[in-house]
This record gives C-alpha cells, structure tokens and sequence, in this order.
C-alpha cells in the first residue's frame, strides 16, 4: 500500500512537473519557423500531452489509494460512495477536483489544432497552458504538509506554492530542453540551431531565478517543517531531506557547469559552430534531468512522512555541542571564543580569496585558520550524547506528572539519593537536557552505581521523574526570587495545572496563557484570611490589571468556600479539584525552610514564574507593591519564547 | 482564444455575484435565526459565591450552560427570594434558569448530595 | 561528465546509473508513515483523576482536522458510553470533543482517531478516572 501511494504520488508530481516546465520552455522559445524546430515543437506537445494524460490517470490514482486509505479498507477505492466522499469532504477532495479540472481544461486546449491558429493566439494559447499547468501544480500544496502549518497555514502553502512552481519552471523544461538540444545538434537539424541556442540561453536565466527562489523557498519549508539539527539528523523526514540536498548539490553543479562553460561555447555564426558543446549541454542536461526525477521521488516519499518538527528525534551521534557545558570549565569559553574569532577570520579570509586575485594563498590561509579555529574552540564544547537526548518528554511538565514523579522519587531514588534531589539536580539537571535524563533513568550511568529502571519504570513514570527532577532543578534556581520582577533574570517555566471549582469543568493555568497575568496563591486557613480578605476586596482592581487570581488551600477540603466565609464575597477560584497536586509542585518552589506556609506566585502571560510573594503572617501589607509589579508585567514587551507546547 | 478568455471572465465574474449574493441571504438568515426570540428553561450545577439579597442575586461558579453561556463566575437573579432559602456561600447546587436573551432568572435550586 | 558526452552521446550508461543509485537511496531508507496532527492537550487531562464527571471530552490537535474522517469516543471496559455525536469545533478546527452522559466512578478511555487537513491518520488515546461523588443523583 505505502509502496503503490509513493509511485502514484511521485508519478503525479512528476508528470505535473514535466507538464508545466514544458509550456515554459515552450513559451520561452517563442513560435519555431524552421522545419526542424517545428518538428521539436511537435514533439514537445506531444509530451505534454503524455504528461496530461499521466497526472490525470496519476490523480485517479492517488485518490483511489486515498480513499482507500481513509476508509481503512482497500476495496473502498472502487466504491462510488467512499469516493464521493472524500471528494466532498476533505481539504484533499477540493484541491483535487480543483486540480483535475485544471487538468482537464488544459487537456481540451491541447487538443485543439495548433496549426490552425493564428500568431498571438499562438503565443496566447501558450501562456494559458502554462498558467494552468503552473496552477494545476501549485494548488497542491494546500493539501500537503504546508497547508497544516500553524498558525499561518496560508501563507506556509503559498510559500511552499511558489517552491513548486520555481521546480516546475527549472526540472520540467529539462527533459524537452535536452530533446531540443539534440535535435538541433545533429547535422540535419542545423536550422534549428540559432532557435536552440535562444532557447537555452533563455532558459539557463530564468533557471538561474529559478534557483534563488527554490534555495529561499526551501530554506523557509525546511524552517517550517524540520526546525532544527536534532530533527535533520534524527528524523525520517530529516534524513529525507538530507538526500534531497545531497542530490541536489551535483544537480547544481550540473547547471552551473551548463551555465558558465556550456552555453558561452555554442556562441558563434556558422551553423557548425557549437554542435559539439550543444550535444555536451544535452548529455549534462540529462543528467541532471535524471537527478532531478530522483529527487521528485524523494519529494514524494517525505510528502507521506510525517514533518521531522512532529516526531521525536533520534539523535545519531555520541557527541553534540553545547554552551552551556562550558560554564563549569574554567577558560573553555575564552578557547571557544578565540576559536569563534578564527573561524570568522578564516570566513573572510575565502571572501577576500573569492574576489582577489590570489585566489590559492587566500584559500590556504581560510584553511589554516578553520582548522586552527576547529580545534581550539571545539573540544570544550563537546558534551556526550544519546538517542534519546533531543527527545521532549511525552508526558506534559505538569503538576500531575511532577507530583507523581515526587512519589516515584521518595519510592525509588532516595535510598541512595537525598531527599530534595539536590545531588541530582544542582550539578546535572541545568546542564542536560531532558532526554539525556530520560536515558539515564533508563539504562544506568556506565561506571557508577546509578542503575537503569528500564525494566522497572513504565516510559510514562520515568517522564514523570524527568519532570520532577526539571521542577526540583527549577526550583533551586527560584531559590531568590523575590517579590519584584526582575525582567534580567533567566525564566523559570511554570508548571502548568488544573483546576476546578465545585461541579464546573476543570481548566488549565495555560488556557489563561496570553490572556492574563496568574496571581497563584497558596494559603492556609486560620492565617491567611486576613491577606485573603485584602485580595477578595481589591479582586476588581487586579482584574482590571489584567490578572486573575487562583487561590489554593494547602490543607484541601471539600467545603474549603464554605470555611472562606460569605464575607467579604471572593469571587476569584478557590480550587477544590486538584489542589494536592498543585501544592505538591508549587511547595517545591517555596523558600528551603518552607516558611511561611502562605505564599504567592507571580506568573505572566509567556507563563513563566516571574515573582515569588510571602506576606508574613499576621501583617497584611497593602496591595500596592502588587498592582506595581502587575504593572510592570503590562508594559514589558513580550520577549521571552512561551514555553513548549508539544506533548508529544 | 480572446472569444474565450472573455466568457471564462463573465462566467467566472456572474458565479462571483451569485456567490455573493447567495452568502449574505445565508448570514440573513442565519441572524433571523439567532434573533428569534424564546423563552427557554437550563440546568446546570455551580458552587455559590454570593448571596446578595437586597437585590435578589446569586452569584454562581457554574458549569457550561449548553446553547446559552460558558463556565464562569456568573450573576443571575432569582425570581424570588424563596428560591434560595436554605442555600449558603460554599455550597454546590443544580440550578434552574428561565427566559429569554438577557431577560433569565433562577427559578428552582437545590444543594447537591 | 562533460567529457563522456563527445560524438554520440551515450546515453545509457549514466541514466541508469543515476536511476540506479536513486533506488538503492529509496530502498536504503525506513518508511516511517505514522502520525501527523498530533495531540496537545485533553480536557479531561490524561491520568487526571477527577471528582466532578465531566460532561464532554475535548481534544486539541497540533493541525486542523477534517470533520468527516476525524471521530473519538469514551469508553469504560469495552463499553462505549459517550453519545456518539463527536463533533469538531466550528470555531477552531483543532478541536474535537464529544458529549458524555452522567459518568458513574470508574476508569475511561479515550480513544481518537483523526484526519489532518494535509491527508494523513493519526490514532491514539489515554485514560481518565471519575473519583465519584458519594450520593450523586
């Protein structure tokens, strides 16, 4: 089945691809007088109109395979039912009666008679077929990867729309190209020859545009669709791409080739001028034709793979770089800084090179200095690696999960660690990442006495430990946070959770994410009243401030309201679902000796910690240094990247 | 070909009216149908927040109160204050509201367990 | 390749080559067609243990779904209890949920199965528990 969807998506786009490049190059020839550019002519339409024919049987084919597919099962594909279906109700359906229909005109408009028509309809005629084939192309990518992409799947499609088009105008010309090529490089086509030169020149410019906008196009998709080196290099669909641009780079060369040596050397009168660079522009040609078919399959295979920016990646290598390894080094980051200034001198040591004329020396010395630079400023940033290291935890940084970690950690850590986790986290935990965690949790550290829980942890709890061990580390590093908001300080995630008061649905401290500033406060009756009273009555003005306020009791009851009293009226959540979890994970970040039990946590609309209140009990301090960092929080710009969001 | 750029145009430009004039009589529609008026009877379950009787108000922690509002911390009126005899700040209730539009009131309530 | 192209082009050996190293490229790499849309939030939230049943069960996907072909449904040991009505949202076509009656205590399941706007399936699910409230009607 996966086998049958590639050929049928890469037969589609193929087909699609040849098609549209074809009436480009057809347009940038211009009309043929001679007999043999004529006969070319000929030819070249009726590739086109194999090609038609291909991407409309290619496109019963592939929705055939998708029906198939959504019904979960293989005779679907013939059941008019299961077909009008998908027609009529997926994003697929539309783009693919739209597309078809694009075809289908573009069809009726190559069987009309050619020769029948007069010189601008001519050159008209033309440009319609390449506008829709270019069209019929281009709508694809609304039903492709680009257009899920949020949250501007619009503007992904075009992107990715143009990236097509660009292809289409550069690979599809090439097979017609070299077939031209040919034909006016044998010795009775020799009329044809100063029209293929034309032709050639024509196309190696626009392929030259072509190009730029493929890199910037591309280069914008890999972005969107991949986002990083652990994903290039551990996903299938970064891998994929990796072979794209392997395959890509001969292609390029290829043109290159064609573009400085080539096609200067057909330049002459006679017409047995050029005949041998024409046939060598042919052979290149063809080759990068071939290349490039290659690389439409490739293209179709990561088209059903999901984007490398969804999938959990596999790291490959025992080894990756890291800054952050070197704070503990001492004079590491002045080496990786040298090592920078080299690799930058080494930069423009090649671009003096490029434009001087002692072109070796300046190389050599670009060389020298990269190397020089690799082995001063690389060591120190070297830090081991595992598969695993990249990976996100798969179960969320929530207080359910922290809380449950905290259990497994009292369970089965403390007996050789201590019990706040401060061995664990002090020296490792900042300085891993998560899944470096996850993998020693799993499979032990080789040379110590740290075993591995694989065996004996479900996945789900060694994430819950990982997400214990990142709170108690995030924790440490609350150590001073104070009661103003420091907008210098390193941010510290706050751990989302739920809530619910009474019978109402339980939400999330992150659906209030981008909306409000979160006023969480932790309190314990008898002795947090009175600084409870103080926030029920100015709840009005926080509001206005943009805050909500989320009152939790340390000690959870289920008539917790009832105990508040009617007066004065509280209106903000007192949460009596979920309480325990939260102070479980909130308690964390409380002061080492827990005191006071009473305590409040500024959160602001990226949803990090950002202050951390303890009105002594007893006194009740006015609100005013609150609404002050509230309003701080209000008049900072957003800087800080709102944390993750994948649960992957 | 001219001949058949310029009909594909006016076609092209006629489906464009027709669409047009075929989406505003739905959003008409549409509007009519969410302006009619009816009186329409809810129940949903909330926790207490206020009771202020001098202006015979219940403020309520409530669920989603389906086709007419979401979860929130919510006022409403009772019709009277018979209606919340009994019923205190803390407490979780199933509640009962009545009308139209804006024009609700609590018509029945009761404690929970 | 500049050279090998002088008199007769031969065409069939380098074509093929290409071709050939293009399948053996194709056949080295693992087929890895899974999940697209993936899920990034529930309400109620994996593992959560609740007290209040909820009255729907909702979903958040990572790409927007296609209404005909995405559907979920709760269950309690094998027996399905939702009202079968999942729907996604008008509003934000990342949504998905679906109506639930009065939930007894017990352990559910959720289980979806969902079509993202750029063609592909995705399938999962997790497990939710309701405490239960002693007298409930």
């Amino acid at each position: 089945m996966t086998a049958l969807a590639l050929l049928v998506r890469w037969a589609h786009l193929a087909s699609s691809v040849v098609l549209a490049g074809t009436f480009v190059l057809l347009l940038l020839a211009g009309r043929a007088a001679r007999p043999t550019a004529q006969r070319w002519e000929r030819d070249a339409l009726a590739l086109a109109r194999i090609c038609v024919l291909a991407a409309l049987v290619a496109g019963l084919g592939a929705l055939a395979v998708q029906t198939a597919l959504l019904e979960g099962r293989a005779q679907a594909a013939l059941d008019p039912q299961a077909i009008g279906r998908v027609l009529g109700a997926t994003r697929f359906g539309s783009v693919w009666i739209v597309r078809q229909g694009l075809l289908a005109l573009l069809a009726a408009f190559l069987l009309l008679p050619v020769s029948a028509v007069s010189g601008a309809d001519h050159m008209a005629l033309r440009l319609h077929c390449a506008l829709l084939g270019v069209l019929a192309l281009g709508v694809t990518s609304w039903a492709g990867h680009a257009g899920a992409v949020e949250p501007a799947p619009l503007l992904a499609a075009h992107v990715d729309g143009l990236h097509l088009v660009a292809v289409a105008a550069w690979i599809g010309g090439l097979l017609p190209l070299a077939r031209l090529l040919g034909m006016a490089g044998r010795a009775e086509g020799a009329d044809a020859r100063p029209f293929a030169v034309l032709a050639a020149r024509r196309f190696s410019a626009l392929a030259l545009a072509c190009v730029i906008v493929i890199v910037a196009t591309g280069a914008w998709n890999a972005w969107n669709q991949v986002g990083g080196i652990p994903a290039l290099v551990g996903t299938p669909y970064g891998r994929l791409l990796i072979l794209k641009l392997a395959l890509l780079g001969p292609i390029l060369l290829l043109a290159a080739i064609n573009r400085r040596r080539l096609i200067p050397a057909l330049a002459g009168d006679a017409e047995t001028v050029g005949r041998p660079a024409m046939l060598r522009l042919r052979a290149s040609v063809r080759i990068e034709m071939l290349l490039a078919l290659a690389m439409l399959a490739l293209v179709a295979w990561m088209a059903v793979t999901p984007p490398g920016r969804h999938v959990q990646p596999t790291w490959p290598f025992a080894v990756r770089l890291s800054w952050e390894a070197t704070a503990s080094l001492p004079g590491a980051r002045l080496r990786v800084l040298i090592g920078g200034l080299l690799l930058l001198l080494g930069g423009l040591a090649v671009a003096a090179g490029m434009l001087g004329a002692r072109r070796r020396a300046a190389l050599a010395t670009a060389a020298g200095a990269v190397t020089f630079a690799a082995i001063a400023a690389v060591p120190p940033l070297v830090v081991d690696a595992y598969p695993t290291t990249y990976r996100g935890s798969s179960v969320p940084y929530h207080a359910l999960s922290i809380a449950t970690g905290a259990d497994l950690y009292a369970r089965a850590c403390v007996s050789c660690h201590e019990a706040r986790a401060h061995d664990v986290t002090g020296a490792n935990v900042a300085r891993h990442t998560a899944g470096d965690l996850f993998w020693w949790l799993t499979h032990g550290i080789p040379g110590t006495r740290m075993p591995g829980f694989g065996a004996r942890l479900s996945e789900e709890a060694r994430w819950d430990l990982v997400n214990f061990l990142r709170a108690s580390s995030a924790a440490e590093q609350a150590g001073t946070l104070g009661p103003v908001v420091d907008p210098s300080r390193a941010r510290i995630v706050a751990p989302d959770f739920s809530y619910a008061v009474g019978p109402s649905p339980a939400h999330s401290l992150r659906e209030l994410r981008g909306r409000r500033l979160v006023l969480l406060v932790l309190f314990t009756l008898p002795e947090s009243r009175p600084r409870i009273a103080q926030i029920a009555r100015a709840y009005e003005a926080l509001v206005v401030m943009g805050a909500e306020v989320i009152a939790v009791p340390m000690r959870p009851t289920r008539d917790i309201i009832k105990r508040l009293g009617a007066d004065p009226r509280i209106f903000f959540p007192v949460v009596t679902e979920g309480a325990p979890e939260i102070v479980r994970t909130y308690g964390l970040f409380r002061s080492a000796d827990g005191r006071p039990p009473h305590v409040e946590f500024l959160i602001d609309r990226e949803g990090y910690l950002r202050a951390r209140l303890t009105p002594a009990p007893g006194s009740t301090p006015g609100l005013s240094p609150l609404l002050a960092e509230l309003q701080r929080l209000n008049e900072e710009p957003q800087t800080a990247a709102p944390p993750d969001e994948h649960v992957h | 070909m001219v001949l058949a750029d310029l009909a594909l145009l006016i076609g092209v430009g006629f489906g464009y009216l027709w669409w047009g004039v075929e989406a505003s009589r739905v959003r008409e529609e549409l509007l009519a149908e969410k302006a009619r008026p009816a009186a329409t009877e809810w129940t949903a379950r909330g926790v207490v927040r206020a009771v202020l009787p001098e202006m015979n108000v219940l403020v309520l922690t409530h669920e989603d109160i389906a086709g007419f509002m979401p979860a929130m911390t919510m006022g409403f009126r009772a019709e009277s204050p018979k209606v919340y005899r009994g019923i205190g700040v803390g407490d979780e209730v199933r509640f009962t509201l009545k009308g139209s539009g804006s024009n609700v009131a609590i018509t029945a309530i009761e404690k929970l367990q | 390749m500049v050279m090998a192209a002088r008199g007769r082009p031969s065409s069939e050996i380098p074509p093929r080559l290409a071709l050939c190293i293009g399948l053996l490229v194709l056949a080295a790499l693992p087929a890895g067609v899974e999940a697209h849309a993936v899920l990034v939030r529930s309400a109620p939230e994996a593992r959560a243990s609740v007290r209040v049943p909820p009255r729907r069960a909702q979903l958040w996907f990572s790409e927007r779904l296609e209404p005909a072909y995405s559907t979920m449904s709760v269950w309690n040991d094998r027996t399905k209890v939702d009202s079968g009505d999942a729907e996604v949202s008008r509003e934000d076509a990342r949504q998905l949920s679906v109506a639930l009656p009065p939930l007894d205590r017990g352990v559910y399941v959720v289980k979806y199965h969902v079509l993202s706007v750029d063609g592909h399936v995705a399938e999962g699910g997790y497990s939710f528990t309701v405490k239960g409230e002693a007298g409930r009607k």
